[in-house]
């Protein structure tokens, strides 16, 4: 009982799930303890180097981040030799105990130290954060991430408003005494990373092996042991996605160590009192505004804004500032500009730069962190550093508006990167999923040509039936251009006794040898040229209206086979010859066989006589599939009668069902839109059928446009549908509701990227747990926030008690869907 | 094309030569002289094309336009010695449904003796 009450207690957290709490709430409390002792010793680094050296030397403290890079390039090269939990836990205690000694060296040494110091602090820094980021980027996937990164970021932000918060008040009665506090806080990290790991051995040990058991973290394949400086730029060189994220880095670099001097050169001038003590407050103020951001907003701004505007907020908000700052430069705009870095840096900021590693493949992650987060991170401090000096050294003397241009010109150059990385963030989502399979009438069509196909199969069954038959067949190869050298081989390969050797022997037995030379000689189109022509000869249909009319008023006297002859040989008569409606009895012929053929020659003929008898084969199992393909070679001649008779309901629902496969088959702008007023229309019952019509419209190459107001109409109709049925069984059976939620993705195909989106599904439907969550990333990506919101508790993970609260809720305030 | 005729009992036979095509039509065409045969009285007719090398749709034509000819005088038009690849057209436009074919001329005379 007391399990339950505490795990829905954490449930209420944001993004929390069952089974994660315990873990997430280590990450939380070992990021806290982390930043409140960084808090407490960064205060001090900044004031004591204010005191001693001022901000005219900060140029020379910021240099020294390459130095920084080089130590933390160094302690990559040990992460990737020592498992991650040791490196954590050895990490930690150096820093405890480093710290304390600066307590003993600060009275005894000179002015040099506050510059070591400095540099110790944001060797620190850079080394505890990268190594606690990639412990958790090794234990979530991307939707995890999503959820948690926020929880865990707002433990940071908690420890570094204590941590500012106790030097604010400590200051000026411990000085440097805080030094021992902050160390105590590392130690105390020791415990809870040792839990982190512990748990994840159990879990892996529990997990069944297979892609979907949770990443690697401790130990390292051979190849991530070798990563180092040299491997993380290699990799970050040859990766163009990388790159990027590399350039934002570097950019956002520079401008962080431009705002850091532009405040602390105002801040300088402007504090009059305790530096330390300033630092403190100014700290714990900043992480306040992060952390009420973080709570309320972070996780909701990211998940509803999606990562391309979340990576442009930053930047925009920055510049924004750096305007102020030159229009109005006092502490107020001083405390602005760099309050909004940092709390942005933590919050929105930091969710959005970790998202953007996901789509990276394990070992590059890995490697190219260890590069962009350790080493380029710093190296960009040195060159902002750089950039000051030279920037100073320019003839104008106002050094605060120089720098201020300068950050504004790399602010723009860092809002364009941002842009390029979310496109190829996207990207690289989708080429994470696979298709898994495509609509089986496509693939069929793609793959196998039905109409060659079922001709060679007629052709080897008429072989022994009917030379005539046989022939009709051969024929109907050669119109069609596909009388392949594997056919002829196919019809060569006759055994020699069957062969006969004279023009006699092939009237005698009638058998087919002989055809087959032939066709092998290159005279093909002139053979074909001769039939039309003699086809179309009025002595020609003179005589064959006396044998059709002998033959077939003598029907039941008549072999099937003849009737078969004569059904397929009247679909290559001309489309205005009379004798081609003889087809109205063969039609209506007793033998299916006979039937088949004669509505596959109604199809080719096109002629209106033939429609009612093919829609009303339509309704017989026997023969849908053959109308549905005649009716399909009518084109959008057809499309009338086909809606009318979708619409009429007066007649059978298997017709209509299969009419509206049919108009999908013929699937032109007039059917698209007919299949779409039928389904806004009604009933439900054709729903399935007229999805999937438009689906396979939409699959092809059909250039058609689809209504995205209907579309979104029905969308919505379907996904309330899904909520209704759900709420009603609420133990709903997986199979009641995945031909509701097929359908929905259907229609989203029909409005978004049709590729994108049944990744997406197949993904969902039977990937792994990696799949389904970069399944998720696409169409959070891909999706319009409404149609987002009104599907995403659909698929997300939720417990029974959220998604039954979350589709009542809906179907209350359902949201607006737009494309 | 070169027609000659030939009288075997009261079996009228044509032996054609050379190519049946549009462009090479003569005054009097194959139709013309089954026609010419009917009207004087000869109701049984054998086209024998063993020495025919080439054979267009107008030929076909002709030989259809004799058959209705023939057919419509309660006469009977046959046919020996075709080709094979005028055969598969036969096949193809099912005129073997419609046509006696023989492979010799011997047979189809005896066949014109059985009715």
């Amino acid at each position: 009982m007391r399990t339950d009450r505490r795990s829905r207690f954490f449930l209420r957290l944001p993004g929390l799930k069952p089974g994660e709490e315990a873990t997430a709430l280590l990450f939380f409390l070992t990021f806290f303890l982390i930043t409140a002792s960084f808090s407490i010793f960064k205060s001090i680094r900044d004031a004591s180097y204010l005191d001693e050296l001022g901000s005219r030397n900060l140029p020379l403290a910021y240099t020294t981040a390459f130095f920084v890079g080089l130590v933390a390039a160094f302690t990559a090269k040990l992460q990737a030799r020592v498992k991650r939990q040791s490196l954590l836990v050895a990490t930690l205690a150096f820093f405890a105990l480093t710290g304390a000694a600066f307590f003993f060296l600060f009275p005894r040494a000179g002015k040099w130290l506050v510059l070591v110091y400095y540099v110790w602090a944001n060797v620190l820094a850079v080394v505890l954060m990268t190594q606690f980021w990639i412990a958790v980027n090794d234990l979530y996937n991307p939707r995890e991430a999503k959820r948690l990164i926020g929880f865990i970021v707002s433990g940071g932000i908690l420890g570094g408003i204590l941590g500012g918060l106790l030097t604010y008040l400590l200051a000026e009665q411990w000085s440097t005494h805080l030094l021992w506090l902050s160390s105590g806080l590392l130690c105390a990290a020791i415990p809870a990373v040792r839990q982190v790991y512990a748990r994840q051995r159990r879990g892996q040990a529990a997990a069944p092996p297979g892609p979907s058991a949770a990443p690697q973290t401790e130990g390292q394949p051979v190849e991530m042991r070798k990563a180092g400086f040299k491997d993380g730029f290699q990799t970050v060189w040859g990766n163009s996605y990388l790159r990027l994220l590399a350039g934002i880095v570097f950019l956002s670099g520079l401008i962080a160590t431009f705002i850091d001097w532009q405040s602390k050169h105002i801040i300088e001038r402007a504090v009059t009192g305790n530096l330390t003590s300033f630092f403190g407050l100014f700290n714990s103020g900043l992480l306040v505004f992060s952390f009420l951001l973080q709570l309320l907003g972070t996780s909701r701004i990211v998940d509803r804004y999606g990562l391309r505007r979340i990576l442009l907020f930053y930047p925009v908000v920055i510049l924004a500032c750096t305007l102020g700052i030159l229009v109005w430069p006092v502490l107020a705009a001083a405390v602005a500009l760099k309050g909004s870095e940092k709390s942005l840096s933590y919050s929105v900021n930091q969710s959005a730069r970790e998202l953007l590693y996901f789509p990276v493949p394990a070992r590059q992650k890995y490697r190219a962190k260890v590069f962009i987060d350790i080493f380029l991170n710093r190296l960009s401090r040195t060159m902002g550093a750089l950039l000051l000096l030279g920037v100073w050294a320019l003839p104008w003397r106002q050094n605060l508006l120089k720098v201020s241009f300068l950050s504004l010109l790399c602010l723009t150059a860092w809002i364009g990167l941002n842009f390029r990385a979310a496109s190829e963030y996207v990207r690289l989502v989708k080429e994470k999923l696979r298709g898994r399979w495509d609509r089986g009438d496509r693939l069929v069509e793609i793959q196998v040509d039905v109409d060659f196909a079922k001709t060679v199969f007629d052709l080897l069954e008429s072989r022994r039936r009917s030379p005539v038959l046989y022939a009709l067949h051969i024929y109907d190869l050669f119109r069609q251009n596909k009388l392949t050298p594997e056919v002829r081989a196919l019809l060569l390969a006759e055994p020699e006794d069957r062969r006969p050797a004279a023009i006699g022997g092939l009237m005698e037995s009638e058998t087919t040898g002989p055809l087959a030379q032939v066709f092998s000689a290159p005279e093909e189109e002139a053979l074909k040229r001769d039939v039309e022509e003699i086809m179309a000869l009025d002595v020609y249909q003179e005589v064959m209206q006396g044998y059709l009319e002998r033959t077939l008023e003598e029907r039941k006297a008549t072999e099937a086979v003849t009737r078969m002859e004569i059904a397929k040989m009247l679909g290559f008569l001309p489309d205005r010859s009379p004798l081609v409606l003889r087809l109205e009895e063969l039609l209506a012929d007793d033998s299916a066989e006979v039937v088949r053929y004669a509505i596959s020659s109604a199809g080719r003929s096109g002629r209106r006589e033939f429609v009612p008898e093919l829609t009303r084969r339509l309704n017989d199992p026997r023969f849908a599939q053959d109308a549905a393909e005649a009716l399909q070679r009518y084109g959008a001649k057809i499309t009338g009668t086909l809606a009318d008779l979708l619409a009429d309901e007066q007649e059978p629902l298997e017709l209509r069902k299969r009419t509206a496969v049919a108009l999908g088959r013929v699937g032109n702008q007039e059917a698209v839109d007919f299949l779409l007023w039928q389904l806004a229309r009604g009933p439900e019952d054709l729903d399935g059928e007229i999805t999937d019509a438009l689906d396979r419209v939409r699959s092809g190459p059909a250039q058609v446009g689809f209504d995205s107001v209907l579309v979104m109409n029905m969308l919505g109709q379907e996904l309330k549908r899904y909520y209704r049925t759900f709420l009603a069984e609420a133990k709903a059976e997986p199979g009641a509701l995945q031909p509701i939620l097929f359908n929905v993705f259907k229609l989203l195909g029909l409005i978004y990227v049709r590729e994108d989106i049944f990744k997406a599904y197949q993904n969902l439907l039977s990937g792994t747990r990696e799949a389904m969550a970069y399944a998720l990333e696409l169409l959070d990506n891909s999706l319009s926030t409404g149609v987002r919101d009104a599907l995403f508790p659909i698929l997300e993970d939720d417990p029974l008690r959220e998604r039954l609260r979350r589709f009542r809720s809906l179907l209350k305030d359902f949201p607006e869907l737009r494309p | 094309m070169d027609i000659k005729k030939r009288d075997k009992n009261d079996i009228v036979i044509f032996d054609i030569e050379g190519e049946i095509r549009r462009s090479d039509i003569s005054e009097v065409t194959l139709h013309q002289l089954v026609k010419d045969q009917l009207e004087s009285g000869k109701k049984h007719i054998l086209l024998n094309f063993e020495k025919v090398e080439f054979i267009d749709s107008f030929g076909v034509g002709e030989i259809l336009a004799s058959y209705i000819s023939t057919h419509n005088l309660g006469g009977k038009l046959k046919i020996a010695r075709i080709s094979k690849k005028l055969y598969l057209i036969f096949q193809i436009t099912m005129l073997t449904k419609v046509f006696e074919i023989f492979d010799e001329e011997e047979m189809a005379l005896r066949s014109f003796g059985r009715e």
